[in-house]
């Protein structure tokens, strides 16, 4: 399984790239007024709005920075009732993916999976890398809010 | 972006394997490359770490606001050889390997123009076949006299599989995989008939090279019926 590895915070994540549509570059976002400070904004994806999530700043408070590693990652999900949804999020250095002997993903704990990857190659292999699931960290709300209110 | 800290210690120019003076990094015996060392990878992290400016962050706006550019999804691959003087193409997907050419051992009591004999292939036995010989290209003859020079002393074996069944044939010369889409292949001329109307589904024209795509299955199935 191939993993897309990026940073909240100091600490790495891994996301399934399955459901990874696109990595893209930070691009100019339109603010929307009277939303939670996570939402970073609405980008124009291929001539659809879709709302910015804001890792960074929905789980440490600290917004993301302003680098050339910061990317925005499209990633496909799956909403009940409202079907599939394309979702932003964006997240520090986004520079590396990771191919993983796993098969499937691992069993989720509680709110936040205890889901831990001893490390991956290079200098600092004892590294932990938490899996990320987007249904269990981005708060639901989120979701519909490309359906339209 | 001023007051980022950009100053960068070249030193894979300065005493690295980039560098022309005499005196070489330490850590060169380890690494053996710069595109090995952590100081080497660091850097490229570091200056991913800086602020883009205004004019990438709107290039990008621009284009991820537009359609996504594709290319045509639809392409086909084929491997690509000659036997005589024809250009053929079998799907990619089916070609196992390509092995310099080998002595055939010839099969006694058997008289097929396509079975050549069997080859020893990483000490396995494949049946050997001629793919020429079904198509009817560059006729052999007896006394060898006639042949095509380039015909006379194919390069190469290849091994294609096909249900399972590894075959191999000796091709004169080979170009590798190519890529097409469907518009890229011409219909066969209606005055074309017979065996090789049969076998091929059409012409690829890839600079001066016309490619015959072969039906796999037809040609195996000619290809191994004398071997029930």
């Amino acid at each position: 399984m191939l993993l897309l590895l990026f940073e909240i915070g100091s600490d790495r994540y891994a996301l399934d790239a399955r459901q990874i549509v696109e990595v893209v570059p930070l691009v100019r976002l339109k603010l929307i007024p009277n939303t939670p400070d996570h939402i970073a904004g609405l980008m124009n994806y291929r001539g659809a709005a879709i709302p910015v999530i804001d890792l960074c700043r929905l789980l440490t408070a600290v917004p993301c920075e302003n680098s050339f590693s910061t990317r925005i990652i499209i990633v496909k999900h799956q909403v009940e009732n409202s079907g599939e949804v394309s979702l932003a999020l964006m997240a520090n250095n986004v520079t590396e993916t990771v191919q993983t002997s796993l098969e499937a993903l691992p069993p989720s704990g509680t709110i936040m999976a205890e889901t831990l990857y001893g490390g991956v190659s290079g200098p600092d292999a004892s590294e932990l890398i938490q899996w990320f699931d987007v249904k269990k960290i981005i708060p639901e709300k989120d979701f519909l809010f490309p359906a339209g209110e | 972006m001023e007051t980022q800290d950009l100053t960068i210690d070249d030193c894979w120019n300065r005493i690295g394997i980039w560098s022309r003076g005499t005196e070489k990094c330490p850590s060169l015996a380890d690494v053996i490359h710069c595109r090995n060392c952590p100081v080497f990878a660091e850097t490229g992290r570091r200056l991913l770490r800086t602020p883009p400016h205004e004019g990438y962050r709107r290039e990008w706006t621009r284009i991820l606001a537009d359609e996504k550019e594709t290319k045509p999804l639809n392409l086909t691959s084929v491997f690509v050889f000659r036997t005589g003087s024809e250009w053929l193409g079998l799907p990619a997907a089916m070609i196992r390997e390509i092995v310099p050419m080998g002595p055939i051992h010839s099969l006694p009591n058997i008289s097929s123009d396509s079975l050549r004999g069997l080859v020893n292939i990483h000490g396995r036995l494949h049946i050997c076949v001629s793919i020429g010989s079904v198509l009817g290209i560059a006729k052999r003859t007896r006394n060898g006299e006639e042949r095509d020079p380039a015909y006379s002393a194919p390069a190469r074996l290849v091994v294609a599989v096909q249900e399972n069944r590894p075959v191999a044939f000796p091709v004169t010369e080979t170009r590798g995989i190519v890529h097409f889409t469907p518009e890229m292949v011409k219909e066969l001329p209606v005055t074309v008939s017979g065996t090789k109307a049969a076998y091929t589904t059409g012409i690829l024209q890839l600079g001066n090279l016309d490619i015959g795509l072969l039906k796999d299955k037809p040609l195996f199935k000619a290809l191994t019926k004398d071997l029930k």
